[in-house]
């Protein structure tokens, strides 16, 4: 872990509400889906924030609050000091070029009637900080990076593997060197064998580029693996969030003690001590009152279904939402 | 750890895999009949409005009274009928083409427009079609063709003003699957502006569906310019279109058959040459079908 | 033993050669046990799933040799009107994708009762009550409820405990279950995980379990069939599988995936991809993967050795 502590990225309260309509003709707001529900962090310099939680959680509405695909309700994203969501102009553009994003689904992420050389060379020339000659050998060091050779600059997206097209939207978001990457679920739809190349490759960037990752996943090892610091999401909520080795050796909240121990132990020995959690998770457009994981807690208490708890200190460099601590 | 890319390419490999599978035949009849009305000066054998009356109605050369001289026969002001239909292919694949043009760019880029933008732009371009494609035809044809003339130029307008809506409305349909997709985002991501999202990664994603459709339709405009000239709103005469010489011809289906019958088959061997070469376009345009 | 799987052959007939999807994969499955079928994609796991119900997509694919013995019958032998009678009576399946497998226009408990009178001869008097039951079986909360529902208002977990219940209401002696739980939350994942163990300890089923995901094998599985490029590489029970893995693709496999419980500075990854089964390179499948090739390697197959009663795998180096 660096000691460099400057703060890149700053979430303060961000809320996204989906509005929900109904009626046929006249169209009235039945109600909200609180995707993000007053959520905040922050991600250092050079280091990579851990976003888990699963589907439903909002972990990927944070990431398009983020990369400003979506506008937030209410809450402020600030990246080097600035609020995202004011900036316009020179600013955004800016903005546009120090931030980029690699997706789950490669084959969706990879425009099919573009080159890649192409796909890789868009963010050079839309930011326009870097001259026309230069973009070329530009690509091609992107390409040489993510360990594809220079003839894949002439070909489309349909004729590589899985891993492969996912290795050239790496090289699109690297190419501009920016000082931050949005991953969301970068290695789920790739198999297994390959996931190991991609997630080191990932590293390497940061390691000789000082990118800082927000790693969005469902995968708790993914996230170990990759992370210095991680939040843990649940229905809108951060329920708990630290430092990495703090959250994976003292999981505090129940819900990331459920997590943790569903999440596949490879030593079939282990499987004695699992915790099954039991019901679904709620609805994020009528979340349960109080924590709003209460309804499928094994440790719930009274005052649990009424009062919601708050994210509080507990130890060095961990928080938790829980009525226990 | 340079991984090899799966493919070679040399271009001959490139033209062989492309040309696989040309529907010959109708490709062969559409380059036919477009060189026919490119050359027509120079191969008619007679000059399309020349009329001779002494030679009028002559049936084709194998029929009994027929001549060499008029190979498909004349027609009832003694007009060779081979002429005409050489004159008439050029005329009305002009028209149909110009009106195809016209009509696609002015429809895809308002269906762009409305997929790209959404909210009321989409609303008011998409009311804007169905107000369109609720007319009937014919009578918005024949009130443009009285209000503005018979002329070249209006036929061009009126096929094009029928057309657009339902480029339009593909398009948009087309252009909100695509603009769901991560690339979209990711460009926007990387700072593209509406312009070249709209320009570099929807255009040529829909391109496909448009050539498709617009090869489909080449057929429908000559069938429509036809039906303009046969009602009289047509290119005026003494000009030949196939349109208006099967219109022309009518009258003396039972005597005379040939005058309708010609351009009659030469509109239905465009219009289903077209089609199947719209149905091979598609299919071979699909870089991902291409491969297998 | 309940079924028996002799060098199976499924090949698919492509315009640019013969893909040999599944290539002499033999395994045994025993009476109320579990064997894991692992995989990535391209690995002819689910190819071989579909074979055993003799499901290939015909006439481009086609098994080409080796014998499927159900409780001593042939299924390569059966007619295609006896396999329709065999599927749904004795071997049943759950696949991936709920939302797919589900018809959207019908409830729930419509779609369980269909498979119930299809399979059973029972008073139509006494279907609904049947239904309630089935679902029950599955543990859906308020079966009654519920049966009335349209696939749409259920959850992803609830999707796939109807399938479950459609699956498990012929009484099937197999049930194949081709990625049941990929589509599922973590949590949700578990939960699906147990109940598939508790109804198969109540109803003594045996499971062909179909992933790619090492973590849920180890949680479900008995026995462990590790399979590359058509062919099974390693096979073993599974405790022992993932506690000392023989062949260098199973070994590399589990070395390459992120650990939950350790730190990890770097993961050591497989360098390269799958080969495409159109170009398969001679001799061992895996050998331009291997981080320990031989020269009999890329000369020929290895074949398949074993390390004791249970335990073999085909590698040179264990030759």
């Amino acid at each position: 872990m660096t000691a460099d502590k400057s703060i890149l990225l700053e979430v303060q309260g961000l809320k996204k509400y989906f509005p929900v309509t109904e009626g046929l003709v006249f169209l009235r707001t039945a109600g909200y889906v609180k995707a993000v529900d007053d959520i905040d962090f922050e991600l250092p310099e050079r280091q990579t924030l851990g976003l888990v939680g699963e589907s439903g959680c909002g972990k990927t509405t944070t990431a398009r609050v983020i990369l400003r695909l979506e506008e937030p309700t209410s809450g402020r994203v600030c990246f080097q000091g600035k609020d995202v969501s004011r900036l316009g102009g020179a600013d955004l553009r800016r903005y546009r070029a120090a931030v980029h994003a690699v997706f789950q689904d490669p084959t969706s992420s990879l425009n099919p009637r573009m080159r890649v050389g192409s796909i890789i060379s868009e963010p050079l020339e839309v930011s326009g900080k870097i001259p026309r000659s230069e973009i070329k050998d530009r690509v091609k060091e992107s390409l040489d990076f993510v360990g594809l050779n220079q003839d894949s600059a002439g070909l489309f997206p349909h004729e590589f593997s899985g891993g492969q097209r996912q290795r050239v939207a790496l090289a699109r978001a690297f190419a501009l060197r920016p000082r931050l990457i949005v991953l969301d679920e970068p290695v789920s739809s790739l198999d297994v064998s390959i996931r190991a190349q991609i997630l080191n490759l990932a590293k390497d960037m940061q390691e000789q580029a000082g990118i800082s990752f927000l790693l969005i996943s469902h995968d708790l090892a993914t996230v170990r693996y990759m992370s210095h610091r991680i939040a843990v999401m649940y229905l809108g909520k951060i329920v708990e969030a630290g430092a990495r080795d703090e959250v994976y050796s003292h999981p505090l909240h129940p819900y990331t003690s459920a997590l943790l121990s569903a999440a596949s132990p490879l030593r079939p020995g282990d499987q004695q001590k699992e915790v099954v959690l039991t019901g679904e998770v709620s609805s994020p457009l009528n979340p349960p009152s109080g924590c709003r994981f209460h309804p499928r807690c094994d440790r719930r208490m009274k005052s649990c279904s009424d009062t919601e708890p708050q994210l509080k200190p507990a130890g060095a460099d961990h928080q938790v939402a829980c009525h226990l601590y | 750890m340079a991984l090899d890319a799966t493919r070679e390419k040399t271009p001959v490999a490139n033209w062989k895999l492309a040309l696989r599978g040309v529907p010959w035949i109708p490709a062969f009849v559409l380059v036919t009949m477009v060189l026919v009305a490119i050359f027509a000066d120079f191969i008619a054998p007679h000059s399309p409005t020349e009329t001779s009356l002494p030679h009028k109605l002559q049936p084709p050369f194998w029929q009994a009274g027929g001549s060499t001289t008029y190979l498909l026969g004349t027609d009832a002001l003694g007009r060779d009928v081979l002429s005409r239909l050489m004159f008439g292919a050029r005329y009305s694949l002009i028209v149909s083409l110009a009106a195809i043009v016209v009509g696609t760019s002015f429809g895809a880029a308002l269906g762009l427009i409305a997929g790209y933008c959404g909210g009321w732009v989409d609303s008011l371009i998409m009311r804007a079609t169905d107000v369109m494609l609720s007319l009937p035809v014919i009578l918005l044809a024949l009130l443009l063709a009285v209000s503005l003339g018979p002329s070249f130029i209006t036929i061009i307008i009126i096929v094009a003003a029928v057309l657009w809506a339902r480029y339009a409305r593909i398009i948009r349909g087309e252009v909100l699957y695509w603009k769901t997709q991560d690339f979209v985002a990711l460009a926007r991501v990387a700072g593209a502006s509406g312009f070249r999202i709209i320009s570099r990664h929807l255009f040529p994603n829909v391109l496909n569906t448009l050539l498709v459709l617009a090869t489909m339709q080449v057929g429908w405009a000559i069938i429509m310019e036809g039906s303009l000239s046969f009602l009289g709103a047509g290119v005026p005469p003494p000009t030949p279109s196939l349109g208006s010489m099967v219109s022309d011809g009518r009258n003396y289906i039972a005597s005379a058959w040939w005058i309708a019958m010609f351009p009659g088959l030469a509109i239905l061997l465009i219009v289903l040459s077209m089609n199947l070469f719209g149905d091979w376009m598609r299919d071979a345009f699909d870089p991902k079908l291409r491969q297998m | 033993m309940l079924l028996e799987v002799k060098d199976l052959k499924t090949y698919f007939h492509t315009r640019r050669g013969v893909v040999k999807a599944v290539n002499g994969v033999s395994f045994t499955l025993d009476a109320g046990k579990t064997l894991g079928l692992v995989g990535e994609s391209g690995s002819g796991k689910s190819i071989t799933a579909l074979s055993l119900l003799r499901l290939v997509p015909e006439p481009a694919g086609r098994i080409a040799g080796g014998e499927i013995l159900l409780d001593g019958e042939d299924l390569v032998k059966k007619s295609a009107r006896e396999m329709r009678r065999i599927r749904g009576a004795k071997v049943s399946m759950i696949l991936q994708d709920s939302m797919m497998s589900l018809n959207p226009v019908y409830t729930v408990g419509n779609q369980v009762a269909e498979s119930i009178i299809a399979h059973q001869s029972i008073p139509r008097g006494e279907v609904h009550s049947k239904v309630v039951e089935m679902l029950r079986l599955v543990r859906i909360p308020a079966p009654e409820r519920r049966a009335k529902q349209y696939p749409h208002e259920m959850s992803g977990g609830m999707r796939q405990r109807v399938s479950g219940a459609i699956a498990f209401s012929c009484q099937p002696s197999l049930l194949i279950c081709d990625e049941p739980t990929t589509s599922l939350d973590v949590t949700i994942q578990a939960q699906y995980l147990k109940l598939l163990k508790d109804i198969q300890r109540e109803t003594g089923v045996a499971v062909l379990f179909i992933t790619h995901d090492l973590g849920v094998v180890a949680k479900i599985c008995d026995d462990i069939a590790v399979m590359y490029a058509g062919r099974i590489v390693e096979m073993a029970p599974a405790m022992e599988l993932l506690t000392r893995p023989m062949h260098p693709y199973t070994e590399a496999l589990m070395k390459c995936l992120p650990s939950l419980d350790k730190n990890v500075s770097r993961l050591p990854s497989i360098q390269g991809a799958p080969p495409t089964l159109l170009q398969m390179p001679p001799g061992c499948s895996f050998w331009p993967r291997c981080p320990d090739v031989r020269p009999a390697c890329k000369e020929q197959y290895p074949p398949f050795i074993a390390l004791n009663e249970h335990h073999s795998a085909s590698c040179w180096k264990l030759s």
